[in-house]
């Protein structure tokens, strides 16, 4: 018999840990989302998983983009319908939010649109 | 026949050099993917030698191989080291409370799954959470090396002349 019992215990901790970081690979698949934002022409890029709250000028004024809990939303805006705040908050990919009047697009996009090859051995 | 315990570790340390050379040679589908091959030495220690020699040697044989492979001023060294030392302190760990109930299979199991979860978690530290999607395959491959390596190593253990004449002293 060359498998003494503890070896068989170590082989099923090692398939269960990995099993584990198998389905916490999976699961966090989508997290590393980007929020774009565009304004007049110019694009801003910020992580969906970073908490932050961006003040960007349109034409009209400005629009508030706020970045909380992986998920994106115009707080404020300086247009007349407010369309933009009713949208809500977007956090999938592809999603998108808009205040027309000011001319400001919130895009979410994945990672697969900004993944950049960094490891060269 | 008295055996000089330095020179037991300098040279099980120079068999892990040469090994760890080899390991070189061989071709690797993916950079980080490699067999082990040099940490047959290290187990071996396990049993001829103290927690704090094997400690040595483990150190002898990550500065030894970076300084052959030229890559010991860079991150992969960093790599190197920390799995090499986190694997060979929870294979000293298990050794020390499993005893005789353990054999080497087990112990590279464990030892390649801890070295490998130390340097994902690195890679995930230093470029991003990205990296860990190359962590599923060296994960599986390291637990199939790992068996394959520990039961070479309790072959080797069981037929070594020179291992019995150390252990019967």
């Amino acid at each position: 018999m060359i498998l003494k019992p503890f070896d068989v215990v170590l082989v099923f901790v090692s398939l269960i840990t990995i099993t584990l970081f198998f389905i916490n690979t999976l699961s966090s698949d989508n997290s590393i989302s980007y929020v774009k934002v565009e304004v007049e022409g110019k694009e801003y890029l910020y992580p969906l998983d970073r908490d932050e709250t961006e003040v960007f000028n349109g034409s009209l004024g400005t629009t508030t983009v706020e970045i909380k809990d992986g998920s994106a939303a115009i707080i404020d805006s300086a247009c007349t319908n407010k369309t933009c705040i009713q949208i809500g908050e977007i956090n999938k990919n592809g999603e998108s939010s808009a205040c027309l009047p000011n001319r400001v697009l919130v895009t979410i996009i994945g990672k697969e649109n900004s993944e950049v090859d960094v490891l060269a051995y | 026949m008295h055996i000089n315990r330095n020179k037991i570790i300098s040279i099980l340390g120079a068999l892990a050099l040469f090994l760890s050379l080899i390991e070189y040679v061989i071709p690797k589908p993916i950079p980080f993917l490699k067999i082990g091959i040099a940490n047959i030495p290290i187990m071996i220690s396990l049993i001829l030698l103290t927690p704090k020699e094997t400690i040595i040697l483990i150190c002898v044989k990550s500065v030894g191989a970076s300084l052959i492979g030229g890559t010991i001023f860079s991150w992969v060294f960093l790599y190197s080291i920390s799995g090499s030392l986190s694997s060979g302190l929870v294979m000293l760990l298990l050794k020390r409370v499993l005893k005789e109930s353990v054999s080497m299979i087990g112990l590279g199991v464990a030892g390649a799954l801890c070295s490998n979860l130390v340097q994902i978690y690195l890679a995930t530290i230093l470029l991003g959470s990205g990296a860990k999607f190359i962590g599923l395959p060296l994960l599986i491959s390291g637990l199939i090396t790992g068996s394959i390596i520990g039961h070479l190593t309790n072959k080797f253990i069981s037929s070594s002349k020179w291992i019995r004449s150390i252990l019967l002293n």
